[in-house]
């Protein structure tokens, strides 16, 4: 399966020269998954085939091509709700991705729901698209927003969380549904139940996992839900808003422009329903259909043969890191409830060099603090090396990888 | 992993790293000037004795790459004794000469942190940064 996957994507054929420019060019390893995914044949030829044979603006014209083009945008709304399991084709909103998402809601929850005073309970292992939106409303309006901690292996404990919500009483939580430093997943369905007992209402960020897990929002039972199409196998700009219809009815639009309005006088305008209502402008469509295209690579593979060979990456990589002297993994060092992302430290050598040097093997890492400061500042001072894997790496480049570590360590502490 | 002459992780530059010239603070300095890397974290506190207008005394206190120990470990060295208006003017360019190795884009910043902290010093005549300090 392995190599039939591998070969859907151009960039992996891909051979890396990094400076100083010696020696053979390395074939290319990509670890920065969580950061963006690469994408297969099927996404870059359903975008040229868009331009070349059916770009034109939806929901205008009356003409053929306008036609198709609206056809092809729309299918891929069904295509979305099928792919997350949403009652209502119109619960799906097309945005610029998870962090616009955020950002609508948060603007939107706080015009019309949130006062002064109010609580808002995130956890201390968000990113910052879902920690900065929230302070930034918290400034303008007088809003409390308060952090769960984590235990000490990075995890949300479900007691902890309960503890938070009747400490905190806060209308509105926002989780992330798995960790893009730690790659932790979190217990969304038990923490939305426990969220909605004391009326809170529940944005899942699912940025991080729609790629390796199957996401039901009607089993979850949560009212908005997030993800982007770049980390999915698909395009950059564009991304996915889902909120319950009767939240996003009463939820104001955020855009203000063309194809969102109803009717438009000189004294007022009125709103189009959903899902135009919050679709103005000229949407990213080709995006859209290359969206749409990763959702059926992702479905073509399946979750099941997804999270099998992720499982596999991810034992094989905890047993490599393991015998690393000096290596601190931030985190869990199981493979149970986790997607194979991994950040670690090595005593002695920055992350940033360790990325350097990395590179000169062709391996493409992060080092940094991962968008996730307070996460970060709570499991290390220092910033760390993330390695992020998909469904297209392999065993084969886990032990390159290894075995690269290992040179670097020789080469720091001669 | 060779140890080419132009390799910005050579022999020499880890040498810098694992023993920095000229690392620590100074008993009385008359500029203490710090600067951090935000994409990193990575920091740096440099501390200068001037006297008529030349660096008579450097010492820097850091945590960061490699990269960024080594430049500021080579420019510290490199500024003793000289006028202090001269090291600001041609820091830029000098620290990533001291380096002698091509510097990849994403790297650049490394190397320019104690530039970063010395031009800070230059931009500013306030007596703030002129009085001794107490570092941290």
């Amino acid at each position: 399966m392995m190599n039939s996957i591998r070969n859907q994507f151009p960039i992996l054929k891909t051979r890396v020269r990094s400076l100083p420019r010696r020696g053979g060019a390395k074939s290319l390893v990509y670890f920065d998954n969580a950061a963006t995914t690469q994408k297969p044949e099927i996404v870059l030829r359903a975008m040229d085939k868009f331009y070349r044979s059916k770009n034109a603006p939806v929901h205008r014209g009356v003409y053929t091509l306008a036609e198709a083009a609206t056809a092809a945008y729309e299918n891929v709304r069904d295509q979305v709700r099928d792919f997350i399991h949403a009652a209502h084709r119109e619960e799906i909103i097309f945005t610029a991705g998870a962090t616009a998402s955020i950002n609508a809601v948060v603007a939107g929850y706080v015009e019309t729901s949130l006062h002064r005073g109010d609580h808002i309970l995130l956890t201390d292992m968000e990113h910052h698209a879902m920690i900065v939106p929230w302070q930034a409303a918290a400034e303008r309006k007088g809003l409390e927003v308060d952090f769960v901690p984590l235990t000490s292996d990075g995890r949300v404990d479900i007691g902890v969380f309960k503890k938070a919500l009747a400490k905190y009483r806060p209308k509105f939580v926002g989780i992330t549904h798995v960790s893009n430093v730690l790659g932790t997943v979190n217990p969304v369905r038990e923490m939305i139940a426990a969220a909605h007992k004391i009326g809170a209402i529940v944005l899942i960020d699912a940025a991080q996992s729609a790629a390796h897990l199957p996401i039901d929002v009607q089993k979850l039972s949560c009212d908005f839900l997030v993800f982007s199409g770049h980390k999915l196998y698909g395009p950059t700009g564009v991304g996915v808003l889902y909120g319950r219809k009767e939240l996003l009815e009463r939820l104001p639009p955020f855009i203000f422009g063309g194809h969102m309005i109803e009717e438009v006088t000189r004294e007022k305008t009125t709103y189009a329903p959903l899902p135009a209502k919050f679709e103005g402008g000229t949407q990213p469509v080709a995006e859209v259909v290359g969206l749409g295209a990763a959702i059926s690579f992702v479905q073509g593979v399946g979750f099941n043969a997804i999270q099998k060979h992720e499982c596999e990456l991810s034992a094989h990589m905890l047993k490599g890191l393991k015998v690393i002297s000096g290596l601190t993994l931030l985190g869990p060092a199981t493979t149970q409830g986790r997607i194979p992302v991994f950040s670690f430290t090595i005593s002695g050598i920055h992350s940033h060099d360790v990325a350097t040097l990395l590179d000169r093997e062709g391996i493409a890492v992060r080092a940094g603090h991962h968008c996730a400061q307070i996460l970060h500042s709570n499991l290390s001072p220092d910033a760390s090396v993330r390695m992020s894997l998909g469904v297209y790496n392999t065993v084969g480049e886990i032990d390159r990888t290894i075995a690269a570590l290992h040179k670097i360590q020789e080469k720091f502490y001669a | 992993m060779h140890n080419d002459v132009r390799d910005m992780y050579r022999e020499e530059i880890l040498e810098h790293y694992r023993h920095p010239m000229n690392f620590g603070t100074l008993k009385k300095p008359s500029h203490t000037i710090s600067a951090a890397n935000p994409l990193c974290g990575d920091r740096i506190t440099l501390q200068l004795r001037v006297e008529k207008g030349i660096v008579r005394e450097v010492a820097f206190e850091a945590s960061g790459c490699a990269i960024s120990i080594a430049a500021a470990s080579l420019f510290s060295e490199w500024m003793k004794g000289k006028k202090l208006a001269q090291v600001q003017k041609v820091g830029e360019k000098k620290t990533q000469e001291l380096i002698k190795a091509p510097i990849s884009v994403a790297r650049i910043q490394c190397v320019l942190l104690p530039y970063s902290a010395l031009k800070k010093a230059s931009n500013s005549t306030s007596s703030e940064l002129t009085r001794p300090r107490k570092l941290g």
